[in-house]
């Protein structure tokens, strides 16, 4: 099986390759944690959605000047300045009296809820492939447990078992968290 | 955690995927825009370079030859003339073209 590359071997398809897939799962790895500090900053879905698009896009311009350091936390620092730009010119509009603002964001931001997914998805990520790839099915695609099974070469109660020691396995972990 | 909150939680994860796809598909097609507004430009410069460099020396040769002759300069002379300038665009030439990709 072919070892997952690092971060630095992606940089460099990047910049010596002009590889997209590179950056592309450069970016996958990171996006969850990215989105997640511009989430709480932001406080609203859609403009955090914005301002983490500009920080990858911004990251990918400027990847000559990456430095070696964890390239989560580099875009985790872009994305928050990017943020506080935002909410910035946000406020100024907002004081400004001839500006009539409608679009006000939506204060759902839940940082108990945010943390909770967190631990989930780490959890999740920590998970063996296979478990992996059986909460991805069933939880996000929605896939039937007769599919799973097939796709596996399992039965149906097979696969059920194997949801709930997955489950409980998340349940411990996000507990221990 | 209870089997609900879980159940929350994974709607919760369902939900925050398809936000990241999104993010991530918007994120790639300005990356592959941007790779393409490259890509042009590398083959625009490289058109240049093999159109635009000689078409400019054999004015730059043209001109000087006309301006030596006239000048009624020793032959010798006239040779260094032309060939030192020649020699360091040609230089110039290979150290751009060594540099060249077209792999974007």
């Amino acid at each position: 099986m072919a070892s997952r590359p690092t971060d630095i071997e992606l940089i460099r398809g990047v910049l010596l390759d002009s590889n997209a897939r590179a950056f592309e799962t450069l970016m996958k790895r990171y996006t969850s944690q990215v989105y997640g500090a511009a989430l709480r900053l932001m406080k609203d879905e859609d403009n955090a959605q914005e301002v983490t698009q500009m920080a990858f896009i911004q990251a990918y311009r400027q990847l000559e000047s990456w430095r070696g350091e964890n390239f989560g936390a580099w875009v985790t620092i872009i994305v928050n300045h990017i943020a506080l730009r935002h909410l910035e010119k946000e406020k100024r509009r907002q004081t400004d009296p001839l500006d009539d603002n409608t679009d006000a964001p939506d204060e759902t931001y839940d940082e108990q809820k945010e943390q909770r997914l967190q631990s989930l998805e780490t959890a999740i990520a920590e998970l063996p492939e296979t478990d992996r790839q059986i909460i991805q099915w069933h939880y996000y695609e929605d896939i039937p447990l007769q599919t799973i099974a097939l796709r596996l070469g399992q039965t149906e109660n097979n696969i059920k078992v194997r949801i709930f020691r997955i489950r409980e396995r998340l349940k411990n972990k996000c507990n221990y968290d | 955690m209870t089997d609900q909150e879980l159940d929350i939680l994974f709607t919760e994860c369902a939900k925050r995927q398809q936000s990241v796809e999104h993010i991530n598909a918007t994120v790639m097609r300005s990356v592959r825009r941007d790779l393409r507004i490259k890509l042009i430009r590398k083959w625009a410069k490289l058109i240049g370079m093999c159109f635009g460099v000689p078409l400019a020396l054999v004015v730059y040769i043209f001109v000087l030859n006309e301006a030596i002759s006239l000048s009624a300069m020793q032959s010798s002379l006239r040779i260094a003339c032309i060939a030192l300038p020649l020699i360091t665009i040609a230089v110039l030439f290979a150290r751009n073209l060594k540099k060249f990709r077209l792999d974007v």
